[in-house]
């Protein structure tokens, strides 16, 4: 991390990218080596999302597995959006407007919570 | 009357000009406004479907977890067939977007074979699925009554992604019957159609991420 140059270079993957298009471009592609990359971690994060169910298997042990799973389908989903569907190389407003859907998962979170707080004192 | 201001008006505004949306067409702005509404009836479903966990006692049954009744070695299959997809699809908006038309043509036909493949995975799985005993309203299997909406869940969330890949295969015929006249690589902005049906795919593709994980695994 001490030898990272830039500040927003928190993904070595990009750099390919960014060297083709220039800091200056917004819409300089990415490689198909990037395009790679991700098609190999998304392979490797659905491999460890079906360990997961198989470690985490008790009933003791279910919210780590939930947890996990849900991190897991989240960085999936959110690597296709950034990088396949170029949300990574477009303007703020079309990040916004991709962001939307997004508030489904605050609902969810809210919501849930409360049923199940709602089942401890029912 | 001062002309010198009028000359701007003569200039056409292009998509580079939008101070918001850079390069993005309109098309691809339209076609992301209907993803977010479109994620977010998969969203409400999703919503219904958590609460649902949240209200059972035991989800499918006593002793059953999803994983013990679902087939979860074809569908992880499947899901990586969808992820393979969607890497031939970005790889034929970049053969559009340098004008190459044979490649472009291949990769939208690899991508059309995978939808066709999840689709097939699919159709197996609710065959075997049905013949086991669960449907949209029962659900007796291995000798466990399951949750009476187990059955309704599981068939409206996958079937409604279902549709949206039969939807997304269908749509990715008719551009490919553009590339193949050469429509999509003549340079400039003409690769966009290429685009728009690549982020609908990749929609599809990271829908099923999430309902991969909410419905199979969690």
């Amino acid at each position: 991390m001490s030898a990272a140059p830039h500040t927003p270079s928190h993904d070595p993957h990009a750099a390919p990218a960014g060297a083709h298009g220039g800091h200056a471009a917004p819409h300089g592609h990415p490689t198909t080596s990037t395009f790679i990359t991700i098609w190999l971690v998304l392979g490797f994060l659905t491999i460890v999302e079906l360990a997961v169910p198989q470690v985490y298997d008790a009933e003791w042990n279910r919210h780590t597995k939930w947890v996990l799973l849900v991190i897991l389908a989240v960085s999936k989903a959110t690597l296709v959006g950034l990088y396949f569907m170029h949300l990574k190389w477009e303007r703020p407003w079309l990040k916004y407007i991709a962001l939307l859907p997004a508030y489904m998962g605050v609902a969810a979170v809210l919501l849930m919570c409360e049923e199940a707080w709602r089942g401890t004192v029912m | 009357m001062d002309t010198s201001h009028a000359a701007p008006t003569a200039h056409v505004s292009t998509p580079a000009d939008d101070q918001h949306f850079g390069q993005a067409t309109g098309g691809k702005v339209g076609m992301w406004m209907f993803i977010a509404q479109d994620g977010m009836a998969f969203g409400g479903l999703l919503l219904a479907y958590g609460l649902m966990r949240v209200w059972a006692d035991h989800w499918p049954a006593a002793g059953l977890k999803p994983t013990n009744v679902l087939g979860i070695g074809l569908t992880a299959v499947a899901t990586f067939v969808l992820i393979c997809s969607s890497v031939s699809m970005v790889m034929a908006v970049q053969a559009a977007q340098h004008s190459r038309k044979s490649a472009t043509t291949m990769w939208l036909s690899l991508t059309i074979l995978g939808g066709l493949s999840f689709l097939g995975i699919q159709a197996y799985e609710y065959t075997h699925l049905v013949k086991e005993g669960l449907t949209l309203t029962n659900g007796y299997v291995h000798g466990h009554e399951l949750h009476p909406l187990f059955g309704a869940t599981f068939f409206v969330v996958t079937g409604f992604h279902g549709a949206h890949v039969t939807a997304g295969v269908i749509y990715l015929t008719c551009i490919l019957f553009g590339a193949m006249k050469g429509k999509y690589t003549q340079g400039g902005l003409s690769y966009s159609p290429v685009e728009l049906v690549g982020l609908f795919w990749h929609f599809v593709d990271l829908v099923w991420i999430l309902v991969f994980t909410f419905i199979y695994l969690l």
